[in-house]
């Protein structure tokens, strides 16, 4: 039996209900997965102690629950979603008045933000995090990082940004990030183009319910298990 | 027989205009009459601009309440130290630190496209910087093309700024500069301290004199009254020292030489255009009734009870109430620290 450890914020969740959802399929292809989850914040500063042979991370500072996550199997595969999870800063309220400066001939009433700050931010919520991941691989595991869907397609509305700014906000933002991971040498799993348009992700794979911006659905969790298996492990699980 | 001594011309004269009773005799904090105020201050809409003191000038007018002019305001997502690293809340645009006059008067010309500095872009590495403003970017740009797109939209608010304000609020700095021999552009740090190149062939240092200096800020003030007829200036002398030269004189010679001019100039336009004031925050830290403890250790920088000394001497005449101005506390203002690109001189080499 092969196994997957997915770690890291809730966009672990569909992921898990996707990987329920497979549970035939993954065993018939003779894979296993474990997952734990933890609000992101707790992922932000994250500090890593040697135990044994493995590794211990837990949060220098507890949101909601408390983190306490072992990494020691080094045959393992392990993936985690945190670092390009992009809602923390596209929902800042700031946006109603600021956009990136891409767009800005769009928004002319809005006040243009370069990338430089946007990509600020990025490092200010992503880059402990990245710090963690460069030692988790240093030391010999495989890990790699799970894209979380693009913007739900009603959650510009629910903060009242205009969409287009989410867009560009969060392209900007994943583009800093996956370059990071990029210089790493730290893989992302990437979405599925079929699970976006123009930027936004469609109601199918989007969390239903109304007030949630940001998490992928069921369908997604299983489109993305898929992706995760095709990518780590050459398996196209039905 | 007793007789009293004949009159002279400093027989009316005030008690401010003697030394022994006006200066030497007072604390500086308690000297008086140093400055007549601007008439109809509470009201006016108030921009500032300038050498990194003025940064100062701009925390307190918005402390006290004063209808402060911000046109390119940060997002609220960066921290306050954030914001400043990036050049917002700084000024009343994010034009970083104008230090000389000529930078005021190009940076006017180009807001109303009647200059286009050619060379107005710098790399260092694989990123780009405004040259006209290299340090409101730390990291820099990917691209050019969003430095001009950037530069484009900040001149828009630039324009708006000078259309709306009623009093602007200037710091004069430095006079030396470096300048394109393309074009003559100057720039508000030498090429090479944070981006950029230095090449002798490409560009030159200039020291501006008094002649140089007052023609500037005549035109700027000329320019500015004609697209707001009702503006009004009020200038200031940035009291920081060099932080280096590139004279061949020692820096405080430099800096006093630098100095010297831009106090007799922004003297003068005061004396002679209505509608442009003199405020001494100059005079207020670098005068012997200070006895320099105004200074950080540096002996360059203004530490906060310097910065609050010349406020409070700017509030206590210009008619701003009191229970106005307690009605907000003194913005907190990091010793001795102004995001400064001239500072950096010291640090490169």
């Amino acid at each position: 039996m092969r196994m997957l450890h997915v770690f890291g914020d809730s966009h672990v969740s569909p992921l898990h209900r996707g990987k329920q959802a497979l549970n035939e399929a993954m065993a018939r292809a003779g894979i296993d997965a474990d997952f734990y989850v933890r609000q992101a914040p707790n992922w932000r500063n994250v500090r890593i102690n040697q135990i044994g042979k493995g590794l211990r991370l837990r949060a220098v500072c507890t949101w909601e629950q408390p983190l306490n996550y072992t990494i020691n199997q080094p045959d393992d595969i392990y993936v985690f979603s945190g670092p390009l999870h992009t809602a923390g800063l596209w929902r800042e309220l700031a946006w109603r008045e600021f956009c990136p400066w891409r767009v800005s001939e769009k928004f002319p009433a809005h006040h243009p933000v370069s990338d430089a700050v946007i990509e600020h931010m990025a490092e200010q919520h992503a880059g402990k995090t990245l710090e963690i991941l460069k030692e988790v691989k240093d030391r010999g595991y495989m890990i790699l990082v799970a894209e979380p869907p693009k913007p739900l397609k009603k959650g510009p509305a629910v903060d009242a940004i205009e969409p287009g700014v989410v867009v560009a906000v969060d392209q900007v933002y994943r583009r800093y990030i996956g370059g990071r991971l990029n210089a790493m040498g730290i893989p992302i799993i990437p979405i599925p183009d079929f699970t976006h348009e123009d930027g936004l992700t469609p109601d199918l794979y989007s969390d239903a319910r109304p007030d949630d911006t940001h998490h992928g659905s069921t369908i997604f969790g299983t489109v993305m298990m898929k992706q995760i298996v095709q990518l780590t492990m050459g398996i196209t699980l039905d | 027989m007793h007789s009293s001594n004949p009159p002279h011309p400093y027989s009316d004269r005030p008690e401010r205009a003697f030394w022994s009773k006006a200066a030497a005799a007072q604390h500086v904090t308690n000297i008086s009459g140093l400055f007549d105020g601007v008439p109809g201050l509470e009201g006016c809409k108030i921009a500032t601009a300038g050498s990194c003191f003025a940064q100062h000038i701009g925390k307190f007018l918005k402390s006290r309440g004063l209808p402060y002019l911000d046109y390119e305001p940060g997002p609220s997502f960066l921290s306050a130290e954030e914001s400043a690293r990036f050049g917002y809340g700084l000024f009343s645009c994010r034009y970083g630190n104008i230090y000389t006059a000529r930078q005021l008067r190009q940076l006017f010309d180009e807001a109303f496209s009647k200059r286009k500095p050619q060379d107005a872009i710098w790399t260092k590495g694989n990123r780009y910087y405004d040259a006209l403003r290299p340090g409101i970017e730390p990291p820099g740009a990917s691209s050019a093309e969003e430095i001009a797109a950037l530069r484009a939209l900040h001149l828009a608010r630039v324009r708006a700024l000078f259309s709306d304000l009623d009093l602007f609020v200037f710091t004069l700095g430095l006079t030396e500069a470096w300048v394109s021999n393309l074009d003559d552009t100057v720039y508000p740090i030498a090429p090479g301290v944070i981006a950029g190149s230095y090449d002798p062939e490409r560009y030159r240092f200039v020291n501006f004199r008094y002649n140089d200096v007052y023609e500037d800020m005549r035109y700027f003030v000329d320019a500015l009254r004609a697209i707001n007829p009702n503006a009004r200036v009020l200038l200031t002398v940035s009291p920081v020292s060099l932080a280096a030269t590139a004279t061949d004189n020692h820096v405080l010679v430099a800096t006093t030489y630098s100095k010297s001019v831009l106090r007799a100039v922004a003297g003068d336009l005061a004396a002679d255009i209505p509608g442009v004031f003199y405020f001494p925050s100059y005079e207020i830290i670098t005068g012997p009734p200070a006895r320099h403890m105004f200074y950080n250790p540096d002996l360059r920088t203004v530490c906060d009870a310097g910065v609050a000394t010349v406020m409070q001497h700017f509030f206590s005449n210009n008619g701003v109430a009191e229970e106005q101005a307690a009605a907000s506390a003194a913005p907190r203002v990091e010793r001795g620290f102004e995001h400064c690109e001239e500072s950096q001189l010291d640090l490169t080499r």
